[in-house]
């Protein structure tokens, strides 16, 4: 029994298995024979981490439900903002710009469900937020009992819209940032995934730009630009959403070196043209306090 | 593909408003594929075969295959959006209607996407193509929706490419720099729409009902900015 020939026989049935499940059973099924005469769990080891779909399934579900949990917390805040469920502050949200808030709110939403029936339809367990009332795989989004935007009184954010726009501001940048720091872990996935996470994304990124410009013209200075300038927070207690955006460097390559219209690029230029990725820890970090 | 099909009636907006100026390029929606292959120099199953023992036109410049090709025709995109802000910003104090701060931040734009154009072709090396020759005729500079369109434009193509082009890179190292781009031209994108008509920022001419944005082919893009183009190009071994 030549055991590389089994690996590589693996490996080949590995690149014609459409489905993860159903790729590793039949891998397993038709090696069955061949693998039982060999040193089974080390042709196991292999299939599992070494190139096997079953940990690629895995992570893909673990980092779609990261993302969930993100979207939950996103919904929440928005649907609280907008005067729907445990807001009494009808007048929050001024006439002008509620048409663009009630479209945020869709498109969390719109994700939020992409994202579990995608979980779903992987044969994953999709995320729910601590104190979630209703049934996971149909229910409710709104689960207000899971959140406190305030952070513990922190944020006046039901109450000021000026600190409603800042907090919105750092969850949205926020959110860009948590996506793009989980998305080489959906590279190896072989469906669509990995694009529809940056279609997301993008639209994640429209979101900010929106607050932001809200914010650009309430209360009236111009002041901040629809995308992240250096590692300038909204306000000084939210600098910590903003940590390692003044980044300059990019696949080794520092941006202020390059020739910009006159002379090179500018430190502003260059921190603003790429948004940069915030790992979970971090980003967990930051919404613990918005948590019950 | 509705978005798709919007960003087509937003060309032609933009384009039947632009003097006519060049006639054929008001009919972008029957460009199509066979538009585009014409313009590749050669049809998509005679690229496999030629790949070997590539032959390219004179005066026609070859754009590679694989990456090095992915890596020119995001370069070639960047040209354009970066030629076009650069005449914009040279003549934004004329350009009807625009704001103090519009002009403040129609400088960053075209910044970011010079850091993206040069990274692009920084990136490339040796395998860079020279740069291409624009053609910004179909853009009405003066008239302020024409332009903020154009805009709209570009950067929704430019979020599209991005994405799209993810997935077609052998050397998957480069996708997270691919999404940290795609990112900021929504973000541009979305303060273009906004400035032109409030609270258009992700409407659904651009964002589907999933809350996702565009993934477009190289294909879908490359024809789309095809009138802004004066440069022949062979792009017969561009991952379709």
């Amino acid at each position: 029994m030549n055991f590389t020939n089994i690996l590589n026989d693996i490996e080949n049935a590995d690149l014609e298995s459409n489905s993860s499940a159903t790729g590793r059973r039949q891998v397993l099924k038709s090696f069955g024979s061949k693998v039982a005469l060999a040193a089974l769990p080390l042709a196991v080891g292999s299939l599992f981490f070494n190139k096997a779909y079953g940990k690629t399934t895995d992570t893909v579900i673990s980092i779609l439900n990261y993302a969930l949990e993100l979207q939950f917390f996103q919904y929440n805040f928005y649907h609280s903002a907008l005067a729907t469920g445990n807001n009494t502050t009808s007048t929050l949200i001024p006439a002008a710009d509620r048409p663009g808030f009630l479209m945020v709110e869709s498109q969390e939403l719109a994700q939020l469900t992409f994202l579990r029936n995608t979980i779903i339809g992987m044969g994953g367990v999709p995320f729910t937020p601590n104190n979630y009332p209703a049934d996971p795989a149909t229910g409710n989004p709104y689960t207000p009992g899971s959140y406190d935007f305030t952070g513990g009184n922190k944020f006046q954010v039901y109450i000021s819209y000026d600190a409603f726009l800042q907090v919105a501001q750092a969850f949205e940048d926020m959110v860009v940032r948590a996506n793009l720091a989980v998305l080489p872990s959906l590279v190896a996935n072989t469906s669509d995934i990995m694009t529809q996470f940056m279609q997301m994304n993008a639209v994640q990124a429209r979101h900010s730009s929106f607050v932001r410009l809200v914010r650009r013209f309430y209360p009236d200075v111009d002041y901040p630009k629809p995308w992240v300038t250096n590692n300038m927070p909204p306000a000084v207690a939210l600098q910590s959403f903003y940590l390692g955006e003044d980044n300059t460097v990019q696949r080794g390559i520092d941006i202020t070196s390059l020739p910009g219209i006159t002379g090179t690029l500018s430190q502003t230029a260059a921190t603003e043209a790429f948004d940069e990725p915030m790992d979970m820890t971090t980003v967990r970090t930051l919404i613990a306090p918005f948590l019950i | 593909m509705d978005a798709m099909v919007q960003t087509y009636k937003r060309m032609n907006q933009i384009l039947g408003s632009a003097n006519n100026k060049k006639e054929e390029s008001g009919v972008l929606q029957n460009v199509s594929r066979r538009g585009f292959l014409k313009l590749t120099g050669g049809i998509a199953g005679a690229g496999i075969l030629l790949s070997a023992c590539h032959k390219t036109p004179p005066d026609t410049i070859y754009i590679g295959s694989g990456d090095t090709a992915l890596l020119n025709y995001l370069y070639m995109m960047e040209t354009v959006m970066a030629a076009f802000y650069t005449r914009s910003n040279a003549i934004g104090p004329q350009y009807y209607g625009l704001t103090t701060s519009e002009l403040q931040l129609l400088a960053d734009l075209r910044d970011h996407q010079l850091a993206h154009k040069e990274l692009l072709v920084k990136l490339l090396g040796t395998a860079a193509i020279p740069e291409i020759v624009t053609d910004l005729s179909p853009v009405t500079f003066s008239d302020r929706t024409n332009t903020l369109n154009h805009t709209i434009m570009f950067e929704d193509l430019a979020v599209g490419a991005y994405t799209g082009a993810a997935k077609r890179f052998k050397d998957t190292t480069y996708v997270p720099l691919l999404a940290k781009m795609a990112t900021v031209q929504a973000r541009h994108s979305a303060y273009a729409r906004d400035i032109l008509a409030a609270n258009t920022f992700s409407d659904s001419t651009i964002v589907n009902s999933n809350g996702m944005d565009q993934a477009l082919s190289p294909v879908t893009v490359m024809t789309a900015l095809q009138p802004y183009i004066q440069t022949h190009l062979d792009m017969t071994n561009l991952p379709a």
